[in-house]
């Protein structure tokens, strides 16, 4: 170990000859890797293939709601895509999207480590992701589920004869791997930083995959015992949850969300981590408030455990109950908006790029402020009893999910695609899908806010009561029709760029965290060629350096001296 | 992966992503700990689950915890205490570098396991299959011929709620038993054939550590089933 | 790469006399629990002033067993000689597992008997049928799912278990 900073391995333009994606050119190598880097591409894999199968029984639904009277599938039919698309997308995509692909990928790099605390556990986490995945989808083409995602007993229990207990099992095991890479995470974060790399030196990315993984291991083995007993019900006849037996189905509901709700967390914190990266970047500003947006992770994943009786509102659950769960949801809004106001004022005064990653950032701001706007509408538990069940809710978690989320994956797989690949993008493309996916994402779920207000039910394939909905209705197709396009150009141009695209300078966005700084480009297997001691925090930018970056010298040293230049005046 | 292998560093040989045997060991510790905490809490929610169902059906509770037997009960309690002991004592020695005491200590617990499993397997279950105590969809018959026959009953839809639990809390805690049956038997394996894998301690304290777990939840489990008050 | 270089875990064993003391504080922990378990089955006289006084019976047992608890934590998987760390993760998985009974918050606050809100009280039990009068000064039959008390539905000799009514679910 040397004291001293050791200076960026490459210069701008070298890139390592060997490097963790041509280390070993077998499939045999892929497959029996424990690199966490090649282990992060193969989830990326992994995560985009059900994407894309959830995606298309989205459109199946879009397609079926254009016509009031719902002609295109039977009700059950339409019951089991809906479920579909839930599962696959909450606990195939969302879930391990983040911290599974780019976690995996970037957590050792950003915190000095050669590789995760346990390379073995996490390369079975991916066989075990793999493997439910593929025991969901049998069981999906063997019979589907008709219960939604949420399994509700006694519908998935007694009133059943579908594949729910294949897909449960399937889902059990999913759980097993998102603890695997929490665990591993944890160890890592805790035993594994670089010296002189103290908590608040760690870039805000690391903060929210702890806050993740601290969520993952308190709340998914409750989930997973919960439907455990759901498939002894279903198989062997137990009677835990069933009415009919002398179980109460309403501790079923409670079990569920106990995890469920800290769920969406898992999926929008390393979201935030990612927003909180790329803001700074291309604002060439350290965060505004550093550990008020540290600790605001934290809290959200705390309090976050407190608020799931608010899925319950219209549940047999106790009306005090609901009166206290109300309150603390509301408690959950301020570090969701802490972090909120923290990256607007980042941004204030600095010097702003409007590169393909900052587009999805600010994206990621809009939609996730409306969605958190409108959940505080679920919230209240006056205005819940009318919009729960509705549209409004549908409208609400997608612009949380779909708008914060997969905003969110996108704009880091934007962001770090150079790091992982060694490759560019066409900027112009980039730009582009992110604002047909802006457009698109807008025109498909805005209408859904007033669908619901209106009181259309979800899950309902017709509505031939009120068919004067049909105009959000296609309006909603409509848009969604453009989402998928926009989902379909970064899957055709990363593709592209991967395989043809240009190969990238060591740090094409000027960043300054360590994984760009004392990493090369791409990687190499040990990330480190030395060890790496970190005396300086993280977001080292300089907005006024930066944006003088380009001038002149001559011009340079005017403004450093104190004069004015035509372009200082832009500052 | 070449590179992921053991490596020569300060004298001790440790995996290629940590820096020295220190770091390893802690490293390896929290992640086991960590383990640990979703482990409570998916034993937790059973727990929850029963304590709700007993406060409610208090009295049936009573009624069918009357079938248990108490002695059975008490006898494997003791028999994992001993065994969570001789773990222990295995990791005392396993810091000592004393091997074969170590592997002594793992024996004593492997034959305490076995001794559990043999219990609950060959006799207690055994027992409720015969009279057909099975949650399934038979259940309400046999329990009204079983409360006919002993003299005093629960209500059938709770006792199936009771045996439903019964089966699912201590057949996953026998799974865990049956688990740490093979982890141990490996470890040992790799201990006497001195594996390079087992590089300290630390593998026996892992283990110890998951077996110590599996006592927990059973000393818990006792008391809930098998001693209910009136 | 660690980023607190002092060696925070201990590398000396627990020592075998402790462990031998731990392990008989333990076996007697569990003679006493079966002892007060089933003292009441074996003298039931004893209990005479206590039986419905229920809450101190389950009280001693989940007592010790938590005092088990405690030992084994702390001595057989050497909590009190580990890190700071560990023992934040060993105390906090069971904070968080006392936190999972919030749930039953929701049970003791469900409303019961005549502590209704108005406009959400439970369905009679016969107002299916739709034929129930309430006559005045009696209370309407009250079903709340999942809480239905059973009396001694197959109990041949019911005066062997005492049913008290209006118990509350407790």
């Amino acid at each position: 170990m040397s004291a001293a900073v050791q200076e960026p391995p490459q210069s701008d333009e070298q890139q390592p000859r060997k490097n963790f994606l041509n280390a070993d050119h077998t499939i045999k190598s892929w497959l029996l890797t424990v690199d966490h880097k090649r282990i992060g591409m193969m989830y990326l894999l992994g995560v985009t293939f059900f994407f894309f199968l959830g995606g298309i029984a989205a459109a199946m639904i879009r397609a079926e709601l254009t016509s009031p009277r719902g002609g295109l599938m039977s009700s059950e039919f339409y019951n089991k895509t809906f479920s579909a698309h839930g599962i696959l997308m909450i606990f195939f995509f969302l879930i391990p999207s983040i911290p599974a692909t780019l976690g995996n990928f970037l957590l050792p790099q950003m915190i000095g480590a050669r590789d995760l605390a346990f390379p073995r556990l996490n390369l079975a986490s991916w066989y075990v992701y793999m493997i439910s995945g593929i025991i969901v989808l049998i069981a999906m083409l063997t019979g589907g589920v008709s219960a939604g995602w949420t399994f509700y007993v006694p519908l998935s229990s007694s009133y059943t004869n579908d594949q729910v207990a294949l897909t449960l099992v399937g889902l059990f095991l999913s759980g097993f791997s998102s603890i695997m890479t929490a665990v591993n995470f944890i160890a890592t974060i805790h035993k594994m930083r670089a010296p002189g790399l103290t908590w608040f030196r760690l870039p805000l990315y690391v903060w929210s995959h702890y806050a993740t993984s601290i969520i993952i291991i308190l709340g998914t083995p409750v989930v997973a015992i919960t439907l455990f007993l759901v498939v002894m019900e279903n198989a062997f006849g137990f009677a835990i949850f069933d009415p009919a037996r002398g179980g109460d189905p309403v501790l079923f509901q409670h079990l569920f969300w106990f995890y469920s709700h800290p769920a969406v967390y898992i999926m929008v914190l390393p979201g935030m981590g990612v927003i909180s990266e790329i803001i700074t970047c291309f604002s060439r500003r350290a965060i505004f408030g550093y550990k008020f947006v540290a600790y605001s992770s934290m809290a959200i994943a705390l309090v976050g455990f407190l608020v799931w009786g608010h899925h319950m509102y219209i549940s047999s659950q106790s009306t005090y109950l609901g009166i206290a769960f109300s309150l603390l949801s509301f408690l959950v809004a301020i570090p969701s908006a802490v972090k909120v106001f923290n990256w607007s004022l980042t941004m204030y005064k600095g010097s702003v790029h409007f590169s393909t990653p900052m587009i999805y950032a600010l994206a990621f701001i809009g939609l996730f402020v409306i969605g958190g706007l409108t959940g505080l509408f679920l919230a209240s538990a006056g205005t819940d009893i009318h919009l729960t069940g509705t549209y409004f809710i549908v409208a609400h978690f997608h612009y949380v999910m779909v708008g914060g989320s997969i905003v969110a994956f996108l704009g880091g797989i934007h962001f770090w695609w150079p790091k992982m690949t060694g490759k560019l993008y066409s900027e112009y493309w980039g730009k582009f899908s992110a604002i047909v996916i802006f457009v698109g994402f807008n025109l498909t779920f805005f209408p859904q806010f007033i669908l619901g207000y209106l009181g259309m039910p979800r899950r309902y394939h017709y509505y031939d009561f009120a068919p004067e909905w049909q105009f959000y209705h296609i309006l909603s197709t409509a848009g969604s029709s453009i989402l998928g396009f926009g989902f379909l150009l970064p899957a055709i141009y990363l593709t592209h760029s991967f395989l043809k695209g240009k190969r990238s300078p060591h740090n094409p966005w000027g960043a300054r965290g360590l994984e760009w700084t004392h990493v090369a480009t791409p990687p190499i297997t040990e990330n480190f060629s030395e060890p790496v001691v970190v005396n300086f925090d993280a977001y080292a930018y300089d907005p006024e350096a930066d944006a003088i970056e380009g001038l002149p010298e001559e011009e340079q040293q005017i403004i450093l001296a104190g004069g004015t230049t035509k372009k200082e005046e832009l500052l | 992966m070449s590179a992921h292998t053991l490596e020569k560093h300060d004298g001790e040989e440790v995996y290629f992503q940590f820096e020295d045997i220190d770091q390893q060991q802690e490293t390896y510790i929290v992640g086991m700990w960590s383990f640990l905490v979703t482990e409570v809490m998916f034993f937790g929610a059973m727990f929850l689950i029963y304590t709700l169902y007993r406060w409610n059906y208090h009295i049936d509770f009573y009624i069918v915890h009357k079938s248990l037997s108490w002695m059975w009960g008490g006898i494997n309690t003791f028999i994992l205490l001993v065994s969570s002991f001789a773990i222990a004592a295995a990791v005392h020695f396993a810091m000592k570098k004393d091997k074969a005491k170590q592997l002594m200590w793992l024996t004593v617990t492997q034959v305490c396991a076995v001794a559990f499993l043999a219990i609950k397997f060959s006799i207690e279950w055994p027992e409720k299959f015969s009279h057909g105590l099975i949650p399934d969809g038979a259940f309400q018959q046999n329990y009204t011929a079983y409360a006919l026959e002993k003299g005093y009953g629960a209500m059938p839809d709770i006792a199936r709620i009771f045996y439903s639990l019964y089966f699912t809390m201590t057949g996953l805690h026998a799974l865990h038993i049956i688990i740490g049956i093979g982890i141990i038997g490996v470890l040992m394996y790799k201990i006497w054939k001195d594996d390079k894998i087992i590089t300290d301690y630390i593998p026996t304290e892992m283990v110890g550590l998951y077996w110590h777990f599996v006592d927990l939840v059973w000393i818990f489990l006792f008391p809930l089933f098998y001693l209910i008050p009136a | 790469m660690s980023s607190n270089g002092s060696h925070s875990h201990s590398h000396e064993p627990i020592p075998m006399s402790k462990l031998v003391s731990n392990m008989i504080i333990l076996a007697i922990l569990m003679v006493l629990t079966i002892v007060a378990g089933m003292l009441p089955t074996w003298v039931p006289s004893l209990y005479e002033p206590l039986k419905n006084a229920w809450f101190i019976t389950n009280t001693v047992a989940v007592g010790i067993a938590c005092w088990k608890a405690y030992l084994v934590v702390s001595v057989f998987m050497g909590v009190r000689y580990s890190t700071k760390l560990v023992k934040f993760y060993a105390i906090g998985g069971f904070v968080w597992f006392l936190m999972l009974f919030l749930i039953l918050f929701d049970y003791i606050a469900r409303p019961q008997g005549g502590d209704v809100a108005v406009g959400w009280e439970p369905a009679a039990a016969t107002a299916l049928q739709g034929s129930y009068t309430v006559k005045e000064g009696e209370e309407p039959p009250v079903v709340l799912p999942g809480r239905v008390r059973y009396g001694d539905y197959l109990n041949p000799e019911p005066h062997k278990v005492k049913h008290k009514e209006g118990e509350g679910g407790h």
